[in-house]
């Protein structure tokens, strides 16, 4: 059996993690969950992760912020951002800065599959997950 | 990968810059020739689509408001459908006007550059009469996407880039705007394709009710559709219902909501009859 996709999952709203977590499980990912971005970034700087979803707006550091932290430290991690604020200048900005893609809260999870499954055929990784279920 | 709209009075060059971006980017064009397909698909006059997104409905009546208006939503309907494809550079269909809200499309003004096209011959006018003749067309385009969309075309806040063609060599800006093309910034991802399908969506719900009623807006988020019309107080509930007759036959939508406003003219106006 193949390894399993790595992913951190960053957003201050338990909410988001409760509910993502099993379902990305589902589709084979191992999910670490943080709600305080300062024990993500630690959490971080000990592993590497293939893929790191993150919640822009939060106290302390941004996800901004962990988006360069990323970028810097592991160029192959594909970063996707997720915002109840999400905005043009925001998106483009995300974008520019290395963001494998920006979602727009509210989403389904299986909105979040679809883009973890093009992200892990992106590293090469790829798993199964039938995203022509998913509208938009 | 994203797409290109240009936007000028100067046609000419708008179309050359147009053409040769997408020549060298390999991408599609889009622009007054896709009248034809509208045309077709609609069943409209291509002379009528033409003079729509040129004139703007007025009392000597040349085109009633209400087919003005139909008109329009096939453009945009048919112009967004041909958009989610990407790798695309628009000209000559105001698509900037109903796509501000997407990340992955650049738009971008050309001013000026009419002394370029005079000296080519296409304009042949003194420039004195020419300013005028300018100003004029502008004067006139702003009246007629004020009515359409509610917006300045020539606005330059609702452009990305404004390029002054008197300035820069056609060249250049072509140079320009291909190497822009390629910022990861215009890079489609899911938010933008998500507000171009909620587009879409809304051209599709306002183009069906345009056929057979009047004063009709639309508004779309991640599906939620809301509907916002008026008429006289007596005909609330039968506007109310033919709109969600009519528009809940359309896939896609998850969710329908009709606000309603008084007409208060068209009330006043029979009050006083």
């Amino acid at each position: 059996m193949s390894k399993p996709l790595e992913i951190l999952l960053l957003d201050d709203e338990v909410i988001v993690g409760k509910r993502l977590k099993p379902a990305l499980g589902k589709i084979g990912c191992a999910v670490e969950v943080f709600q305080d971005s300062a024990l993500a970034i630690k959490r971080m700087q000990e592993k590497e992760f293939d893929i790191v979803v993150t919640d822009i707006y939060m106290d302390g550091v941004d996800g901004m912020q962990v988006l360069d932290l990323v970028r810097k430290k592991s160029p192959r991690t594909k970063i996707i951002m997720i915002t109840g604020h999400a905005m043009i200048s925001l998106a483009r900005e995300a974008m520019e800065k290395g963001a494998f893609d920006f979602i727009a809260k509210p989403f389904k999870p299986d909105d979040l599959k679809a883009v973890i499954a093009r992200a892990a055929k992106a590293l090469g990784a790829p798993i199964q997950f039938d995203d022509k279920k998913v509208g938009g | 990968m994203s797409i290109l709209i240009l936007s000028s009075e100067n046609k000419e060059l708008e179309k050359e810059i147009g053409k040769k971006i997408a020549q060298k980017l390999s991408f599609a064009t889009l622009n007054e020739q896709f009248f034809n397909k509208i045309a077709a698909r609609h069943r409209l006059e291509i002379k009528k689509i033409s003079e729509a997104m040129n004139i703007t409905p007025s009392i000597l009546k040349l085109m009633p408001a209400k087919t003005w208006h139909y008109y329009l939503s096939c453009v945009e309907l048919e112009v967004l459908e041909q958009l989610l494809e990407d790798r695309c550079v628009c000209w000559g269909l105001a698509a900037h006007l109903y796509v501000m809200v997407i990340s992955h499309v650049l738009k971008v003004r050309l001013i000026g550059g009419y002394g370029s096209v005079s000296q080519s011959g296409q304009f042949s006018m003194a420039p004195d009469k020419m300013e005028k003749h300018i100003a004029q067309q502008e004067r006139n385009r702003e009246k007629w996407s004020m009515a359409a969309f509610n917006r300045k075309e020539a606005d330059p806040g609702l452009y990305d880039m404004v390029i002054n063609l008197d300035q820069i060599q056609v060249d250049e800006v072509v140079d320009t705007l291909s190497m822009t093309m390629g910022y990861s910034r215009f890079t489609a991802m899911t938010y933008s394709k998500k507000k171009m399908a909620d587009q879409l969506l809304g051209a599709r719900v306002k183009n069906t009710l345009l056929k057979s009623l009047t004063d009709i807006h639309v508004h779309v988020q991640d599906g939620t559709v809301v509907v916002t019309t008026s008429s006289m107080k007596r005909e609330k509930s039968k506007k109310i219902e033919t709109i969600k007759e009519i528009a809940g036959r359309i896939e896609g939508i998850r969710y329908l909501e009709v606000r309603w406003n008084k007409d208060i003219i068209t009330e006043a106006a029979t009050i006083f009859r």
